[in-house]
């Protein structure tokens, strides 16, 4: 363990001081560039952030920015994994925060892509929903590795034009009725948190054996051959089919979805069918060797205050975090989230861990998941 | 003198030279090194091992094959569109020559995703074919298979491609002198003789440079796949994961090499396929 970690490691080390020289440099030359010129009277601070278009939103809410003279630089990102992907090719060490889904902390922290967070740097910490706070996946070696800031389901979506009865159960979309018309979307994990439980009927379906696995995959390539109209890439693409009628149901979605497709003049709706769901939470996180992180934990407590919560519920649809945020929002929203009886909704819709990390003689591991999915993609 | 004269000329080019150095060679030089090592517990430790390079054939053997094959059937029918557009604009256009190579160089601007949007809009089930197609009553319901389906990918893709291929064809078709042709017409050449014994074996560098980029593109791609093909993956989609969530440089190092390896395979048998039909 040590040797492995000493050469990734090693190879971190190597990223970040090229980068810290890079910067150095480049720093170096503004300088002397700045010296030639008028100084300016101070220079604002420039924070990177990686995360959902439209979850910038909250960040940018209020004074916030203005007041802490911050120059905001947003990437948006298609997936979670693109994240990743950008932290491991040296994103580390220049960016500021990221936004997460928390099944992946773990493998992140154990990866080293994430600074630990102290949670006594986060003011409110403990008004953010304890089912959501408790939860063993934003923690690595007892360490907190995320702060848990919005959250929502991976619900069936349905056009109610083609479909007036929403369908009760996710087998349904497999009628003869939908055939080419299913929407699926190339979201590994989800497609794993939803189709890991209809198939075997467990309730976490992320935790199977790699012959319950194999099944569910199985479902998932008769559903992409014979059902489908396509395996889309993006949510963003699926949102498109709706609107433009190529799909009716979906093999898996997001709430997001149905606000994106209303701004194109199509409406949608969505259902949690009997087997429930999957059950997603994003959280803010810290990159390794971020570089203003006293600005990071001022901008994750500006985020999880009520104010930017409520900004970012009412303008996304999106489930929240900070129960101090809940009585600000517009009844509708918070009955749609039913924060009133959180438990009660994720017995229906269930955060779920990613696969464990090692094969334990009986959970198929995160890397037998990836195995199998490269089935479903190339099927 | 000589050797003053080498000095100055890598003064030229040493800047460019060490580019090329930090830019390129140094880090594919570093994924060869990584393609031969392995990960455990998602860490990457120095290794020894072919396993990566027996992994990327035994379990993604078919993924690769599939890979060449779509984008060999992408580049020869953009270098044969390529090839038939460049003639026209060079010897069959006459004053309007200009305007078409013109339109080429238009269709380099305007970004890939655009490009790839535009064509999900043409080929959609309420796209402008399917619309017409119905407006015109020859359909009464649409077609889908205009979209999501591998013919998409290569229609979308080829369109993309053109200009690459166009350029090079003309250019080499620029420098055939008309006394050239005018000498074959004279000496009883028919036009399609004439453009099969002398213009093509004349192109057969613009030839190649075409087929060139248009392969390498085609089999390095796979975001067009996955917006018009329908879930349709290309190798480049497999390689994205082992560097994204599947936490493996090792084996995405290895993957990349062993596709680098064989287009470059495929790029030579068409090169030398090429000579040969053109030599005998």
């Amino acid at each position: 363990m040590t040797t492995s970690a000493n050469s990734l490691h090693a190879i971190l080390e190597l990223s970040r001081r090229s980068a810290l020289s890079r910067r150095a440099f480049l720093g170096g030359a503004a300088a002397g560039a700045l010296g030639l010129s008028a100084m300016p009277a101070h220079a604002s601070t420039t924070m990177t952030w990686m995360g959902w278009q439209g979850y910038e939103t909250p960040i940018k809410s209020g004074t916030f920015l203005k007041d802490n003279d911050i120059d905001f630089q947003p990437t948006f990102v298609a997936s979670n994994e693109e994240i990743i992907t950008k932290l491991q090719a040296g994103g580390t060490g220049k960016t500021d925060l990221i936004t997460m889904y928390f099944g992946y902390l773990p493998i992140m922290a154990e990866g080293g892509l994430l600074e630990p967070i102290d949670p006594s740097k986060v003011a409110q910490f403990g008004d953010l929903v304890p089912q959501f706070t408790a939860q063993q996946s934003i923690r690595f070696k007892d360490q907190l590795y995320g702060v848990p800031w919005n959250w929502g389901s991976l619900p069936l979506m349905y056009d109610p034009a083609a479909v007036p009865t929403p369908p009760a159960s996710w087998m349904d979309i497999k009628k003869p009725e939908f055939k080419g018309k299913v929407a699926m979307v190339d979201d590994p994990l989800g497609n794993l948190l939803v189709w890991g439980t209809v198939v075997t009927g467990k309730p976490m379906g992320t935790l199977l054996t790699r012959e319950e696995l194999a099944k569910v995959i199985d479902e998932l390539i008769d559903i992409k051959k014979n059902h489908a109209r396509a395996f889309f890439a993006t949510y963003g693409d699926m949102s498109d089919a709706f609107a433009r009628n190529e799909v009716t149901v979906s093999a898996i979605g997001w709430e997001a979805v149905a606000v994106w497709t209303k701004a194109k003049g199509k409406e949608i709706k969505y259902t949690i069918p009997k087997e429930g769901t999957g059950m997603f939470m994003d959280c803010l996180c810290i990159p390794k060797d971020a570089p203003h992180q006293d600005l990071s934990y001022k901008m994750i407590n500006h985020v999880i205050s009520p104010e930017p919560q409520k900004v970012f519920a009412t303008e996304q649809s999106a489930g929240i975090t900070n129960l101090k945020a809940v009585p600000l929002l517009p009844p509708e929203l918070a009955q749609s989230y039913n924060y009133a009886d959180i438990d009660g909704f994720m017995q229906k819709a269930r955060l779920q861990p990613v696969p464990p990390s090692e094969f334990d003689g009986t959970t198929a591991s995160y890397d037998d998941f990836l195995t199998e999915y490269a089935r479903l993609q190339k099927a | 003198m000589r050797s003053r004269l080498t000095a100055w000329q890598a003064s030229f080019l040493a800047p460019a030279g060490l580019v090329w150095l930090c830019l390129f060679a140094l880090p594919l030089a570093s994924f060869l090194v990584f393609s031969f090592w392995s990960v455990r517990a998602r860490i990457m430790r120095p290794d020894f091992t072919f396993r990566n390079y027996v992994a990327t054939i035994t379990e993604y053997g078919d993924v690769l094959a599939w890979t060449l094959l779509t984008a060999l059937a992408i580049a020869l029918v953009t270098t044969l569109i390529a090839y038939l557009f460049a003639y026209a604009i060079r010897f069959r256009a006459g004053r309007y020559g200009d305007l078409l190579l013109f339109v080429t160089l238009i269709a380099l601007f305007g970004g890939y995703l655009v490009k790839i949007y535009a064509w999900k809009s043409i080929l959609g089930r309420d796209g402008i074919i399917n619309s017409l197609l119905m407006f015109l009553g020859i359909i009464d319901e649409p077609i889908g298979v205009l979209i999501y389906s591998q013919g998409a990918v290569v229609i979308t893709l080829a369109y993309f491609l053109l200009p690459f291929a166009v350029l090079p064809i003309y250019g080499s078709m620029r420098s055939i002198p008309d006394d050239l042709i005018e000498a074959a017409r004279d000496l009883g050449a028919g036009p399609i003789q004439a453009a099969r014994d002398m213009v093509l074996p004349l192109c057969e560098r613009g030839i190649n440079v075409a087929f060139l980029f248009s392969f390498l593109i085609a089999a390095g791609d796979y975001v067009t796949p996955r917006f018009v093909g329908g879930g349709a993956s290309m190798m480049g989609h497999f390689i994205e994961t082992q560097f994204s969530f599947g936490f493996n440089w090792p084996m995405g190092s290895a993957m990349s090499f062993t596709l680098l390896a064989a287009s470059l395979a495929v790029v030579s048998l068409f090169r030398f396929g090429l000579r040969r039909s053109l030599a005998r």
